[in-house]
């Protein structure tokens, strides 16, 4: 089953700064709180961004605006905000950015003038491009929004950033980008300064995942921010842990796309001791928990909407327990025995308020896993989107490849062939011999290829073809004499391709020169090929009326060069539907004279494209 | 008119409308050359010099060559007679001649031995060839002639004749026709070697002819031989052509005869008789006058008298 969408325009820039200098992580806790605090909670401030549209050459991106809304859901429910210190920007101008960030840096001058403690989450989803984020039609340097940043007097500022090459963004010292993590630059994390967390190194592209519905790194954040990532289970998770949740199972996530693996960045101005916290899921009201003897994949989706709420790979040892608002979901669990007998548990969730909610794998439900989700044994067809199977181990993650490049394809066409009248068949008609004409005049063809990408819009392959033929016949005298002949060829094309238009399983479209491997996806290419012919010919020579006749056959060889163009509707990765209007030069057949036949001609083909492999 | 001249006449018809309508078709028996009969086209008579088989666009699709004579003339040449009378003839031929060749198709009106039009054939790497020939307004038999008098690669691939209705030039004049050769007598005899066209035969004389009357010397009898016929003593054979006193041996050596009575020698030779036998459906009749009971003389070409 394909399962992330691979995006080759930049995607998302997601970058975390701690710009200001105070405690999130000396924030009050709960009494319940196993994360107890006995620093007062500063004043927290938020500014969420997500902008879907691009600029000039960049596809429509879509989830980077509901991942500003999840993001500010996290927050809102386990980071101790209140409502209205969460500002989500939808599609915001400059301007209209650059005015919400001095409306927070004002606020932010007035509590730094009253001693007052006080923190900033910015958070980005959307396009970037080298040096700039694209806000619609407009671009924002990165100097300017960072600049900007630091400029804020807040103790403690926290940025987010989701988007293709994000880690640039994070040279707030004007050093490189770490490319792994780092557990010395975490290790100086310290309660003031500021702190940049990227989706992506600042050479690299960041990717969104339709099964997801979400941003690789974004999703992957706020799972470990609703409690995943609490690798040392006080209930809280810190700025540290949340890094290193999401960087692993990001980069797990994306290092079998055809973009490559997805490498976040941390990089930390901070001075101080201790940790930062950045969200406690402790204090959430409803809680999932996860035995701690489970050793499995755990997918959440919220329902009735189906939106995926947590993907976790569950290691055996504590209990994990994940903060969700309280509501309907239904959870999948797949550990090795049952993914080896082709099924999953299907779990009934009820979360509420002022309560832990166990997983009973003994209530779950045993379901068939099939191609396009899971189902039940008696239900005929209600599939269950999950993420396809994947590997055993926690940090292997093995998503399925986008098609950037085309796999290997088994291409079979048929059509018809236009007929070259030239100094061959001219000849034929000096000595009297008609072509004999059916029905349908053009020539049948067919054709078999195997073709492979070699990059993204290049493929190659090889092929064999039916060429023209004809035959002629002469009615002279008593003798009724019949010349035929077909070709054929083989050879070698180069292919260039190009999307033209996405229609994926959601039923959105773009013109957008993405590839999905789910839904349908068109492309026009245009071909160039060369090989070598053969050809065949018989001769009857006649007569009606004794009945004694003379036959013989040759053979002769040449080469065949063509070119040809057309439109392929590509269906679930798998299948694809193509005609193709072609023109072939292959002069193979000879005579005495010194004539050639062309056997090539027009053409127009259609076939279908068997894809296989990766 | 009797009803034995009626039916003469009817058959006689008959066999004409039966050439005509062979003439739609290909007047050329073999065109293509295809049918040889050892190292000779079966359907063509090798007049002088060597042939031989030659392929032409393909290996298997064979035409003719015609190779250098060895023969003192010089000339190599292949002929076909053809029964058809068609007014329009239009030929065409594939062949690749060079042009050193000197290879031509002559047309021999009435098989009299003289060629009465010739085209050359200017045709090299098997290119088409076509012309129209009217034919003249009267005969009964052409002989093609393909002859190649000098030297170099001569070769036919094929060779049709068609009865085609389009013709613009003038009827060809054959010249020096024998007595009772068919002739036109708008032509005001200028095709009888005798000058006398009359009753559309060559004549010696034309006493009834409405254009014109040519007499006999001395006072002669201008008439055709009356010759015993299936259909009654006494009828005179539309066949056969005015003489001056035909069988009182007034002729003298060298002079055009049917018979040996027309000759003062008593001996007339080179005479062709031509005739049908209406007993069995009009087969030609074999040897020469006097022919069976059931035959009747279609066509005479006159001999000479010794």
């Amino acid at each position: 089953m394909t399962y992330l969408r691979k995006l080759l325009s930049c995607a998302a820039l997601t970058t975390f700064v701690t710009l200001g200098a105070a405690g999130m992580a000396r924030a009050d806790e709960p009494a319940a709180s196993t994360a107890a605090s006995t620093v007062p909670h500063p004043f927290a401030y938020g500014i969420l961004v997500g902008t879907n549209v691009g600029g000039a050459g960049q596809q429509t991106l879509h989830y980077a605006e509901d991942d500003a809304r999840k993001m500010a859901d996290v927050l809102r429910q386990l980071g101790r905000y209140g409502n209205a210190d969460l500002r989500v920007l939808v599609r915001p101008d400059s301007a209209q950015l650059l005015a919400a960030i001095d409306e927070v840096a004002a606020k932010m001058r007035a509590h730094q003038a009253k001693g007052e403690q006080a923190v900033l989450v910015f958070y980005y989803s959307g396009h970037a491009r080298a040096g700039s984020f694209s806000l619609g039609g407009e671009e924002l340097a990165v100097t300017t929004l960072r600049e900007k940043l630091r400029q804020i007097p807040s103790t403690l500022t926290l940025v987010v950033l989701d988007a293709c090459q994000s880690g640039q963004f994070a040279r707030i010292k004007g050093t490189e980008a770490a490319a792994d993590f780092s557990y010395n630059s975490v290790s100086r994390l310290t309660t003031k300064g500021i702190a940049v967390m990227a989706s992506s190194s600042a050479q690299e592209l960041s990717q969104e995942s339709d099964e997801l519905h979400s941003s690789y790194f974004t999703h992957h954040l706020i799972v470990a921010l609703r409690g995943a990532g609490d690798a040392d289970g006080d209930g809280r998770v810190s700025l540290d842990e949340a890094y290193r949740y999401a960087y692993r199972r990001t980069l797990a996530a994306t290092a079998q796309t055809q973009v490559g693996g997805q490498h976040a960045t941390l990089e930390t101005d901070l001075a101080g001791q201790g940790d930062v916290a950045v969200t406690y899921p402790a204090d959430a009201k409803s809680q999932l928990e996860l035995p701690g003897p489970l050793e499995a994949r755990i997918l959440v989706q919220q329902k009735p909407s189906g939106n995926v709420v947590a993907e976790v790979q569950k290691a055996k040892g504590a209990p994990l327990r994940l903060a969700f608002a309280a509501g309907t979901y239904e959870a999948i669990v797949r550990d090795a025995s049952t993914i080896a007998a082709g099924r999953a548990l299907r779990c009934k969730l009820a979360l509420s308020d002022d309560r832990v909610t166990a997983l009973d794998l003994g209530a779950c439900e045993s379901v068939r896993i099939t191609a396009s989700g899971i189902k039940g044994d008696d239900e005929p067809d209600d599939p269950v989107v999950v993420a396809a199977p994947r590997a055993a181990e926690p940090d292997k993650v093995v998503p399925p490849v986008p098609r950037a490049v085309e796999p290997w394809a088994i291409e079979a066409g048929i059509g018809a062939i236009d007929r070259v009248d030239d100094g061959f068949t001219s000849r034929l008609a000096t000595f009297g011999y008609q072509k004999e004409r059916g029905v349908f005049d053009p020539r049948f063809k067919a054709s078999l290829a195997l073709s492979k990408g070699l990059v993204r819009h290049i493929a190659v392959g090889i092929q064999a073809t039916t060429l023209s033929g004809d035959t002629y016949r002469r009615k002279l005298g008593d003798s009724d004499d019949r010349y035929h002949f077909d070709a054929y060829g083989a050879g070698a094309f180069v292919r260039f391709s190009t999307n033209i238009l996405d229609i994926d399983d959601g039923g959105r479209w773009a013109i957008d020169k993405a590839l999905t491997p789910r839904g349908i996806h068109i492309d026009v290419y245009g071909q160039l090929g060369a090989g070598v012919t053969l050809g065949t010919s018989s001769l009857t020579i006649g007569s009606s009326a004794n009945g004694a006749s003379d036959s013989s056959s040759s053979t002769d060889f040449g080469y065949m060069i063509g070119i040809a163009g057309g439109v392929a509707i590509v269906t679930s990765g798998l299948l694809a539907f193509y005609i193709q209007p072609a023109a072939d030069y292959a002069p193979t057949l000879k005579n005495l004279v010194g004539d050639v036949h062309d056997s090539g001609g027009f053409s127009v083909q259609t076939g279908l494209r068997f894809q296989f492999g990766n | 008119m009797s009803s034995a001249s009626r039916f003469v006449s009817l058959v006689l018809v008959t066999l004409g409308a039966g050439a005509l309508a062979t003439g739609c078709d290909d007047i050329v028996t073999d065109p293509n050359f295809h049918t040889w009969c050892g190292d000779q086209l079966c359907s063509w008579k090798l007049d002088s010099g060597k042939i031989q088989r030659a392929p032409t666009w393909h290996p298997k699709d064979y035409g003719v060559e015609l190779l250098d004579s060895t023969d003192a003339s010089h000339v190599t040449s292949i002929s076909q007679v053809s029964d058809a009378t068609a007014t329009c003839l239009e030929l065409s031929t594939v062949a690749d001649v060079a042009p050193e060749a000197q290879v031509s198709i002559g047309f021999d009106f009435n098989d009299d031995g003289s060629v009465d039009r010739e085209q050359t054939i200017a045709s090299v790497g098997f290119t088409e060839q076509k012309f129209q020939v009217t034919a003249p307004l009267a005969y009964d038999h052409v002989r093609f002639v393909i002859a190649k008098k000098g030297t170099g690669r001569a070769v036919l691939a094929q060779m049709e004749v068609k009865s085609v209705s389009n013709c613009t030039a003038a009827p060809v004049v054959p010249h020096a026709e024998h007595l009772g050769t068919k002739c036109s007598e708008q032509n005001g005899g200028d095709e009888c070697s005798s000058g006398v066209c009359s009753q559309g035969l060559c004549a010696e004389c034309s006493g009834t002819s409405p254009l014109g009357v040519a007499g006999c010397p001395n006072n002669g009898t201008c008439a055709a031989r009356i010759v015993p016929s299936t259909v009654g003593d006494g009828v005179t054979s539309k066949a056969l052509p005015l003489q001056c006193d035909p069988g009182k041996g007034k002729h003298a050596a060298g002079t055009e005869c049917l018979l040996g009575d027309d000759c003062t020698s008593g001996v007339c030779t080179g005479t062709v008789w031509s005739a049908l036998d209406l007993g069995k459906s009009f087969a030609p009749c074999p040897g020469s006058f006097p022919f069976g009971p059931t035959c009747s003389i279609t066509s005479v070409r006159a001999g000479r008298c010794e």
